[in-house]
């Protein structure tokens, strides 16, 4: 899972999904591949939409989609060896359903104090027209030089506390093709196109060639599985 | 320069010295024949207090370059040459030294040029002379102060001024001199040297990024118009009007740096709307500024303000309402009551609007159709007598506004519910010509051609349906840059007249469409409508097209703006545009949908956008897709939204399109060609105008209720529906 390939595999992606990208914007050096403007880092605690909006600003993404999620993917490597990876993927951030009598009603039913100023503090935001939104991102992230938990591990940013230990480093069309399928509806219409084409097909083979196994998780973990 | 005598009164009402103005109108006569420039204390010339130059500069055709100071105090002794001492205002540097020096600054500035001298010779091309004048002393009382011994400069007495004036005058005549010899000697003489053009590099010009190049290398010149109004200081209201892009901003930042320079005692206000402007307002009064005043402007003395602020940044409301111990109603207070701008200003009117002091000597107003009734009547409250307001107002944002907001409308009602500032105040003249209600006719920003096509689509002119609205004033129509050439003589145009308009090329400044000229290339060009037979093909089209201007041509991304009509379906046919760029290798951004919405033109990246946002911006290659919409509104909303899109070019502009509208759009277009540079139509009937301007003041809700309510009667109820029309003779 060399730079030369990783670079590759995100011009595949270009090629192959063209149609659902807004904009490009990987970029390789000799030591990483990764975004222009690359900034390291998340944000965490915050409202989601501003985190959202806060990387979009700054355009801090290998690929931004036509349904206005993104994705990062960075590959870092030292003397040719990879020792760090993240492969995030950010939906764009979706409105809580709830109207004000809903949200009264919580208010009232609920016995506890800091659930119920959660409630009331919406409530208020909400009579002044700001909607509230509820989401986060999910990342897959690698770095082999951490002790304190495990180098290879899945994280959703709404318990960012939580690594779900992941026996392999895949590449990034593995992760991309993965999340379109399930929340890009209009990826159905185009599937027996993509999937047809000779060049989805060597592209997913090498993917799966190029797998890269970390090691073996006692306990809950996750693992990938080729096709 | 024209070949007229162009006055330059500068401050003179405003010092409202006797001597001077007797001076100033017997020089303005007795040179009313001939051709160049007179003005009062326009030109400083590096010296830090305006009052150390002379009176008045002549620059003309028959006396050559003479410097004129008036001394209106009486001279009563001279201290070792170098102080004079005046009856009034005591010991002060000899006038005669001063005047001496201010022509040494010239002479030096002169040399730059062959036009105004001659190296080799060691000669000027012109006569350059000076005279002081002595508006309180005898013959008898000067020679007895050896004035004779003392003065370098020529003099003259109190003794029958009128006379010795033009003796004076006459025995500099050297004449012949010729108008280029004029206008160098102006440019090299006078403090706005930072707006003239650079001497422009001429490569060969091939692609369309050589003629935007050289377009964006030729910065700002004044004209006469805008020199006149800029350099001039009026003693009371003015209002300057002028499409955008007559460089009203650069009028007033000039102004108020001249009279902050000229009177650095002075409480100066600009205020403006769009905060995107502060770092151009800033510049423009520095860099006239810093070079003739040594220093960097007073920025407590001269306030250059948005009309809002908050704790970030401070604007008028805010900092009024710290004044007056108010709270500041923030964005999210008024959210939803309308226009914010109004609502705030109302709250200071009804809290504070008694209590508001006058503190301004100036205020400036930019932007001032942006604004609301309440702002101008908290303005009118904190300006000093004798009330220099000056606003500048952008003509036709949009069809809503067709007719401009008099003064009686906008400055609030004084004790007697009489106009604080009626129209009669901006009817005459101040000094030297210079309207009180100021026209900059010329607009530099828009090609011709492109102007004229946007403002007759937006008035329907050559509509198969007839117009949308009329201009009636032959006032304005100029001040959109136009001349009504029929009906003659008459002020205002009726029903059934028929009319005929010209835009001189004089009137559109526009250097893209000269240089196409004078390159043999045909400007008709910049302007070009393509029909698709659907929306797929439409964005294939403007994609490739984009990608040949940044291959080909050489333009930079952010020099293209693509704008959408279709706002309904806005962000999925950008989108769709967005991405077969992405696949193309070409950056795009869509602010306000995904970037933010001030990001506009950034460097390496094409904008997308819609006609709302793109108010305010400019860019030298514009797409308009979508454009069949321009006919498919209820209310002209889509010829207001073409007018906008199709005047952010400085330069190419391409109306793309699908459907039948678009047909009917291209044969509209092709009928204004047909008359260029005219328009020419007969004015509907006062009844058919009238129901267009009811149609243009409803809401768009107002306007979907009663057209789904027509639509049922014709549905359900034709017959009752034709029935009652005929019964009630509407059919």
């Amino acid at each position: 899972m060399d730079v030369e390939y990783i670079n590759q595999c995100l011009k595949e992606i270009n090629n192959i999904y063209g149609d659902f990208l807004l904009t490009s914007n990987h970029c390789r050096s000799s030591q990483a591949i990764s975004w222009n403007n690359y900034s390291p880092g998340i944000f965490s605690k915050i409202l989601y939409a501003k985190e959202y909006e806060q990387l979009v600003d700054a355009r801090q993404y290998s690929f931004l989609l036509k349904d206005k999620s993104f994705f990062q993917f960075y590959y870092g490597y030292s003397e040719g060896v990879l020792t760090k990876a993240k492969l995030c993927y950010y939906p764009y951030p979706i409105a809580n359903r709830e109207d004000i009598a809903e949200l009264e009603e919580y208010f009232c039913q609920s016995g506890t104090d800091i659930l119920e100023t959660y409630y009331f503090g919406l409530k208020e935001l909400q009579e002044i027209g700001v909607v509230s939104t509820n989401n986060s991102h999910f990342r897959l992230d690698y770095d082999s030089e951490v002790e304190t938990h495990c180098k290879s591990h899945a994280q959703y940013g709404g318990i960012n506390d939580l690594r779900i230990p992941f026996n392999h480093i895949i590449s990034p069309i593995i992760f991309f093709e993965f999340i379109i399928k399930s929340t890009l509806d209009s990826y159905d219409s185009l599937k027996n196109n993509i999937e047809n084409s000779p060049q989805y097909k060597h592209a997913m083979s090498l993917a799966s060639k190029t797998v890269t196994q970390v090691s073996e998780e006692n306990g809950v973990h996750l693992q990938y599985r080729a096709l | 320069m024209s070949d007229m005598l162009e006055l330059l009164p500068g401050s003179i009402e405003v010092e409202n010295n006797v001597a001077e103005i007797h001076v100033w109108t017997i020089l303005k006569n007795y040179l009313s024949e001939d051709i160049g420039f007179l003005g009062y204390r326009v030109l400083p010339l590096g010296n830090k207090n305006i009052k150390d130059t002379p009176s008045f500069t002549i620059i003309s055709k028959k006396y050559g370059l003479i410097f004129i100071d008036v001394c209106s105090d009486k001279l009563i002794d001279i201290d070792e040459e170098e102080f004079w001492c005046f009856h009034s205002t005591g010991s002060l540097y000899s006038r005669d030294a001063l005047i001496e020096f201010f022509e040494d600054e010239a002479k030096k500035r002169l040399k730059r040029s062959s036009d105004t001298y001659n190296r080799r010779r060691r000669s000027y091309n012109l006569s350059i002379n000076k005279l002081v004048i002595f508006y309180q002393n005898t013959d008898e009382e000067l020679s007895h102060l050896d004035m004779e011994e003392i003065a370098t400069a020529d003099y003259i007495s109190n003794q029958n001024i009128e006379q010795s004036l033009k003796e004076k005058l006459k025995s500099f005549e050297s004449g012949g001199i010729s108008g280029d010899v004029i206008s160098v000697t102006f440019s090299l003489l006078e403090g706005t040297s930072s707006y003239q053009s650079k001497k422009p590099v001429e490569p060969e010009l091939k692609t369309v990024n050589d003629f935007i190049q050289k377009s964006l290398n030729l910065t700002f010149k004044q004209d006469r118009s805008q020199r006149q109004i800029s350099l001039q200081l009026p003693n009371g209201p003015q209002r300057i009007r002028g499409l955008a892009g007559t460089g009203k901003t650069v009028v007033l930042s000039l102004k108020s740096a001249l009279t902050h320079f000229q009177y650095s005692e002075f409480k100066i206000l600009y205020l403006f709307n769009t905060q995107s402007l502060y770092n151009q307002i800033e510049k423009l009064v520095e860099d006239y500024y810093v070079p003739e005043a040594g220093a960097v402007p007073n920025w407590s003395s001269l306030e250059i303000l948005h009309a809002w602020g908050g704790q970030s940044k401070p604007g008028l409301y805010f900092n009024l309402c710290r004044k007056y111990g108010l709270q500041p109603l923030t964005w999210g207070d008024v959210r939803g009551r309308g226009d914010g701008l109004s609502v705030i200003y109302k709250h200071l009117l009804t809290e504070v609007g008694d209590k508001l002091v006058q503190e301004f000597d100036m205020v400036l107003i930019d932007e001032a159709q942006d604004f609301p009734q309440p702002l101008f009547e908290v303005i009118y409250k904190i300006t000093k007598e004798p009330k220099r307001i000056i606003w500048a107002y952008d003509e036709f944002q949009s069809l809503k506004e067709l007719k401009i907001r008099e003064p009686d409308e906008l400055f609030g009602l004084d004790s007697d519910s009489l106009p604080n500032i009626s129209r009669d105040d901006l009817k005459g003249t101040y000094e030297g010509g210079i309207r009180k209600d100021f026209i900059l006719p010329n607009c530099y920003r828009n090609p011709r051609l492109t102007l004229m096509v946007a403002h007759a689509v937006a008035l329907g002119l050559y509509s198969k349906d007839g117009l949308v609205d009329s201009i009636d004033s032959v006032a304005d129509w100029n001040a959109l840059g136009y001349d009504v050439v029929e009906p003659i003589n008459t002020p205002q145009i009726k029903e059934n007249d028929r009319v005929n308009i010209l835009r001189s090329s004089e009137h559109s400044k526009n250097k893209l469409e000269q240089f196409l000229t004078d390159e043999k290339k045909n400007p008709r060009n910049l302007l070009q409508v393509k029909e698709f037979e659907n929306t797929e093909k439409q964005a294939k089209s403007v994609v490739n097209e984009i990608k040949r201007l940044i291959i080909d041509e050489g333009v930079a991304a952010e020099e293209i703006i693509v704008i959408t009509l279709d706002t309904r379906n806005a962000e999925e046919d950008l989108g769709a545009v967005r991405s077969l760029l992405n696949q193309e290798g070409v950056q795009a951004i869509t602010p306000g949908f995904i970037e933010k919405s001030s990001a506009f033109k950034e460097a390496g990246f094409v904008t997308l956008t819609t006609p709302f946002r793109a108010k305010g911006n400019e860019g030298n290659v514009v797409f308009v897709l979508n454009s069949q919409k321009t006919l498919e509104d209820y209310n002209f909303r889509g010829r207001n939204s073409f007018f906008v899109s199709v005047t952010r070019s400085r330069g190419w502009c391409h109306l793309f399109g699908v459907g039948s509208n678009m047909a009917e759009l291209m044969s509209e277009i092709e009928r204004i060609r047909g008359d260029y540079p005219n328009f020419k139509f007969v004015r509907p009937d006062d009844a058919f105008i009238q129901r267009r301007r009811v149609i243009l003041s409803k809401t768009d809700k107002e306007l979907i209720e009663t057209n789904a309510a027509i639509d049922k009667l014709i549905d359900h109820d034709p017959e009752i529906l034709i029935e009652q029309l005929r019964l009630k003779g509407l059919i």
